[in-house]
């Protein structure tokens, strides 16, 4: 996490510079809003009130019509997220190669239910719906990197490689 | 045995690949020079019409028809779109094209343009693709620096400005209005029809969208002709094709073929047959909305007259392959937590509908069905076809109705014996 919290993000010109890049970057600034958010997600791993009414005032909209945006989908959370977000693919062609074995052993060696966040902010564990990568199940990313045919051994040296 | 094509596929694997530099060395943007110097967006237009490309997001609708739809001329500012939310369970074949070949994406589409005379298009790709989004930015990046984009491109006169955006994690974003919604800083819920995106799309601006296979297509028609492309494959939805095949195969992967390649042959040849050399048991051809086959059904053709003669259909051609040590009843649980979770909630059937079919089903994985359970799921479902604002529905209901008609006496000795017959062997590991 490169800020302390929303407030020290929102007093970064450097942020604030990527912010208006965006609302510049499409033929309305209104199509600014889900990269906008991604933004804050990945330097906040969650999108405080905060955020939502400074990017609705930045973007014309009402902060009501944000809260909508980030409620609809999986990818924004208005709870802080761990550092390392597990996501584990639950749906049927990777349950096929064995999903609910790499769940469980995850759910077993971090003490986690998918959901969690691990009582020192390092683990998030989620289950997530196809991530298009099927004929590589069972599928896991970790933040953004993916990995392929994981077995409980590939997670554990996996989890054991991050800091 | 059909061949394996390397036409879509052509620049997978090569080093560099997503560089503008490699894919110019082997005949990249040629046909968008040939298109901006020698054609007119009539000409090309005509070329899409002939080869009679069919769309690859799931509907087979065609191409050419459907960019004749926007309204001509520049009066007004239209708009395209590249479909890469890429979320049907099954269906992987997008993200092999976004991360190895952006720029024969990015050439079909600004050749697409040209042909419709649009202003610009947008580029929605899935959150959960982040390579996918930085590979195709770059790309777009290096086809302005080199005047494929932008203003005048090439001297031709023809201005064209490409727009990449993301999605945040919500499968109903791959249908066209949600996504223009999405698009438009909304959440991702599909907009009434008409009017159709061809009149009120991207900012209520004319606007037509295509799947990455297909604007992936376009260079290779513009290149080697619309006839050329019409004579390979299946005749009624032809051209090269991206197989997915996944769950228990021997090798799963994409597999380019001709549209129409035999669905044994696909997979007890191409993807190596069945995992542990074991029965098969089931096969969904198209995508996990599409109505799964049984073992005996599957000497058929992949497309879509093929297909019809069994009750399915191809739809993004994503091959989900069953062995016997599969429980339908809880691969349909599966399937129906993933709609019920993905249902946007506008329409009652849809809202409701998908989580009774889950609960309905979860019941009697669990052990308690009753009597009557199999055609509750029918009435259900028949309930959701055709009462929506948007196929999501129908892409669950179909399924849910395949599930139960086809496998009807597993359903039915589920409820029976108050457990699952099948317990012991849930499932193995393909890894
Ligand atoms: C629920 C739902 C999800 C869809 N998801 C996708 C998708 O991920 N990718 C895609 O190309 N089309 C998807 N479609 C189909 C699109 O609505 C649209 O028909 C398609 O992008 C048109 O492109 P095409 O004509 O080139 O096939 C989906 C449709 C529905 C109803
Ligand atoms: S059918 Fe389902 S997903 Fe589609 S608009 Fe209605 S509720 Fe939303
Ligand atoms: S089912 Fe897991 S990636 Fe498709």
């Amino acid at each position: 996490m490169s800020y302390a919290n929303v407030s020290e993000m929102l007093a970064n010109s450097e942020f604030l510079a990527k912010v208006e890049d965006l609302a510049k970057s499409y033929p309305e600034p209104r199509t600014a809003l889900l990269p906008a958010l991604h933004l804050c997600q990945a330097e906040l791993r969650h999108v405080p009130v905060e955020f939502q009414a400074f990017i609705a005032e930045r973007l014309g909209m009402a902060p009501a019509h944000v809260r909508g945006v980030v409620t609809f989908y999986e990818m924004y959370s208005e709870k802080q997220l761990g550092r390392y977000l597990l996501q584990v693919c639950k749906t049927l062609p990777c349950m096929l190669a064995g999903s609910e074995i790499l769940l469980e052993h995850l759910q077993a060696k971090l003490a986690l239910k998918p959901g969690q966040t691990s009582g020192d902010g390092r683990f998030t564990l989620i289950t997530v719906e196809c991530i298009a990568c099927c004929d590589g199940g069972p599928a896991l990313m970790v933040n953004e990197t993916l990995h392929r045919h994981v077995t409980p051994a590939d997670a554990d040296r996996i989890l054991g490689e991050l800091e | 045995m059909a061949e394996v094509l390397k036409l879509l596929t052509r620049n997978v694997g090569k080093a560099n690949s997503t560089n503008v530099d490699s894919y110019m060395a082997s005949g990249g943007y040629e046909p968008l020079m040939t298109a901006l110097h020698k054609m007119s967006p009539e000409q090309v237009l005509g070329e899409v019409k002939a080869s009679n490309l069919k769309g690859r997001g799931g509907a087979g609708f065609p191409a050419g028809l459907k960019w004749s739809f926007l309204p001509k001329g520049k009066d007004r500012v239209k708009y395209l779109v590249c479909n890469a939310d890429e979320s049907e369970p099954g269906t992987f074949k997008d993200r092999l094209l976004i991360e190895n070949d952006p720029h024969a994406i990015l050439e079909g589409m600004i050749l697409a343009g040209f042909a419709t005379q649009a202003a610009g298009a947008f580029f929605y790709i899935r959150g959960e693709m982040p390579q996918g989004f930085r590979i195709f930015q770059r790309a777009v990046d290096q086809a302005y620096e080199r005047g494929f984009l932008g203003k005048n491109i090439l001297g031709s006169g023809f201005s064209f400005d490409v727009y990449v955006s993301r999605g945040a994690g919500a499968y109903i974003c791959g249908e066209e209005t949600a996504l223009m919604n999405s698009l438009e800083g909304k959440r991702g819920e599909p907009r009434l029809k008409p009017p159709f995106p061809a009149g009120f799309g991207v900012y209520g601006q004319p606007s037509n969208i295509n799947n990455v296979e297909t604007y992936a297509n376009v260079p290779l028609i513009i290149k080697n002709g619309g006839a050329w492309y019409a004579a390979i494959g299946a005749p009624s939805a032809p051209g090269p094709r991206l197989y997915g095949v996944s769950g228990h195969v021997k090798r799963p992967g994409v597999y380019e073929l001709p549209s129409g390649v035999n669905l044994r042959e696909l997979i007890y040849e191409h993807a190596g047959g069945i995992l542990g050399d074991r029965p098969l048991k089931a096969v969904i051809p198209g995508g996990s909305s599409v109505p799964v086959l049984r073992a005996d059904q599957i000497d058929v053709t992949m497309d879509p007259d093929g297909l019809k003669k069994v009750g399915t259909m191809v739809g993004s051609a994503g091959v989900i392959v069953m062995n016997d040590t599969v429980c339908m009843v809880k691969a349909m649980v599966n399937l129906m937590q993933f709609y019920a979770h993905e249902s946007c909630g506008q329409c009652t059937p849809c809202r409701e509908g998908t989580h009774w079919l889950k609960l309905i089903l979860q019941r009697i994985e669990e052990g308690g069905g009753k009597p009557g359970d199999v055609d509750l799921i029918l009435d259900v479902s028949n309930n959701i076809m055709g009462r929506t604002i948007c196929p999501l529905g129908d892409a669950a209901a179909m399924p849910a109705i395949a599930f139960a008609t086809q496998f009807r006496d597993e359903f039915e000795a589920h409820i029976r014996e108050g457990r699952c017959p099948m317990a012991h062997t849930h499932m193995t590991v393909a890894v």
